[in-house]
């Protein structure tokens, strides 16, 4: 993957967070890349039930396969541990 | 200008299938509540520790919104839905609805619905109810919560359309677009039961569908530490109680809504497998009433040491083993 | 459950519940709660109890009557945070009285329409002695 396509994923990440949360006091441009999605006060405000969102829609767009629960928990930190396991996934499927 | 729409009240079980079934036989589509919520795969189950709530919660059923959204999907039917942002739009949308005729359903906090016992009004962003006719400055509804058609008046229907905090239902309104046919069944079931069997089995997340029971059974035993004195804590155990039984679910946590479908589904698939199953179901939903049955009690007594929380946690966890191996079974099924 | 067992006679508050009728089909009756029926005077001997404790605490000045209907009427923090429109941090001030008495009025009428009650009950509240 170029710079430029992880660019846009981590963009499609933020912009598939605001829409499937429905989330309107925060732009895209506006979630840092190292935030912290979940937790006390955080940005975004994200709870555990927005955390079932995620995974499902993440599933949805990419067709990626999320099978182990301990991994979710690495995986949905911030946007950039979701665009990093994105990528590699991605890259596998190109193989 | 009053308005009343003439359309047949019904009381549901819960206020999402209720509505929508409620719709859709109003436009000539003969279906029960039952049907809509297996084909919707609305059973579910998630233990949720969030801030949104004042205590940890249960959920028995799926995501507000998924039951309309695959509904639509599977029997093909069409609903019309707007969200307005703007309090005024909205009001006049509603009104040029029933003023055309159209039962239309509103997202509203549960709380302002002052024909409702006091005790039983609490902040809950995703009760549906269906306006059918209005009358000076009163709203004439049909909420399946409630035994006869009712009103409320249009400051209250204001702040409960567009109170704001979680799940806020920012004036959301749908209304059904649909005429007269029969549905054929067999392959929404098929669906609906594939989708519920995942749903409990697979999502990768710790809280929610077969783990979630477990985690739940776990963390009840931590929720002394959790309660401000006893008096709280015996409030939030006898609350497990409304979750299970009283906040909409047709009793035994939505199990004997969802019993009730596999029987309905076993007779229009014509597969004896699922009428055992509906059995079991059915069974299942008597063990959650029996455990309602028991925090309403220890939590009266305030009974509520160490040794009463593994006993409960216990019962709850036998759940998470039957309906783990049940879901398993029903999958085979389909 | 079969009807005869789930079934409570009780008129105010009443819902559907599926049971098994006698002929072994599964239908929706309408009954009263169990545990409305059951339970209700401690229902109301808790929240009694906790208004009475929380007007104490308003009364010697450690919480602010924010605080007090937002226990009463179990809304979550992060709930009330995002329908008043302000984070988690400044909600908790809210709960202190000295911050309370400097919110503006706009803010107070934020705070009525969500607990649907007058102002003048968080007036009164600080009143009573």
């Amino acid at each position: 993957m170029t710079l430029e396509e992880k660019e846009q994923l981590k963009k499609d990440i933020k912009n598939l967070i605001i829409e499937k949360l429905k989330i309107t006091h925060v732009t895209a441009n506006q979630v840092p890349d190292d935030a912290l999605l979940f937790g006390k006060d955080n940005p975004l405000g994200l709870d555990s039930i927005d955390a079932i969102e995620i995974v499902l829609a993440l599933k949805e767009k990419y067709d990626v396969r999320l099978a182990d629960q301990n991994l979710v928990r690495e995986i949905l930190v911030s946007v950039n541990t979701i665009t990093d396991f994105l990528e590699k996934e991605l890259e596998k499927v190109e193989k | 200008m009053n308005k009343i729409i003439d359309f047949k009240h019904k009381m549901a079980a819960h206020c999402e299938t209720g509505t929508l079934t409620s719709l859709l036989n109003h436009d000539g589509i003969e279906i029960s509540e039952s049907l809509v919520f297996g084909i919707a795969n609305g059973i579910f189950f998630g233990y949720i520790e969030s801030s949104n709530f004042p205590f940890p919660t249960i959920i028995v059923r799926s995501r507000p919104g998924q039951i309309r959204e695959n509904i639509i999907k599977r029997l093909n039917v069409k609903f019309e839905k707007y969200k307005f942002k703007n309090i005024e739009k909205g009001e006049a949308k509603l009104d040029e609805l029933i003023d055309k005729g159209i039962p239309t359903a509103v997202q509203v906090d549960f709380f302002y619905m002052d024909y409702m016992p006091d005790w039983q009004r609490v902040h809950i962003n995703i009760h549906f109810i269906i306006i059918i006719g209005k009358k000076e400055n009163k709203y004439i509804i049909s909420d399946s919560y409630y035994s006869t058609i009712t009103e409320l008046d249009k400051i209250m229907m204001r702040k409960a359309r567009w109170a704001g905090g979680y799940m806020a239902p920012k004036g959301f309104l749908y209304y059904s677009k649909n005429a007269p046919k029969t549905l054929d069944l067999t392959k929404p079931i098929i669906k609906g039961i594939k989708k519920a069997c995942w749903s409990m089995l697979n999502i990768p997340i710790p809280f929610v569908g077969i783990k979630g029971i477990y985690k739940f059974a776990e963390k009840v035993k931590e929720w002394p530490s959790l309660a401000r004195d006893t008096e709280h804590l015996s409030g939030e155990i006898m609350k497990i109680n409304i979750f299970l039984e009283d906040q909409g679910t047709g009793g035994g946590g939505f199990r004997y809504m969802y019993a009730t479908f596999l029987q309905q589904a076993s007779n229009i698939l014509q597969n004896s497998d699922l009428k055992d199953m509906s059995k079991r179901m059915m069974e299942n939903g008597d063990e959650w009433r029996n455990i309602s049955y028991f925090v309403a009690k220890i939590g009266k007594n305030r009974d509520l040491g160490a040794d009463r929380l593994e006993e409960l946690s216990l019962m709850i966890r036998k759940r998470g083993d039957e309906e783990k191996a049940f879901f398993n079974d029903l999958r085979k099924m389909v | 459950m079969k009807e005869k067992e789930l079934f409570v006679d009780f008129k105010s508050h009443q819902a559907i519940y599926y049971v098994e009728k006698e002929d072994n089909s599964y239908e929706p009756i309408i009954s009263g709660s169990q545990l409305s029926h059951d339970y209700l005077d401690d229902f109301y001997y808790k929240k009694n109890n906790l208004e009475g404790e929380l007007r104490e605490k308003i009364i010697n000045n450690e919480i602010s009557p924010i605080y007090y209907y937002m226990l009463l009427q179990e809304i979550g923090i992060g709930d009330l945070a995002s329908r008043v429109g302000v984070s988690k941090r400044i909600l908790k001030k809210h709960f202190k009285p000295d911050y309370f008495n400097k919110l503006s009025l706009h803010t107070l009428k934020k705070y009525a329409t969500i607990f649907n009650v007058n102002i003048t009950s968080f007036l009164q509240l600080i009143k009573d002695e």
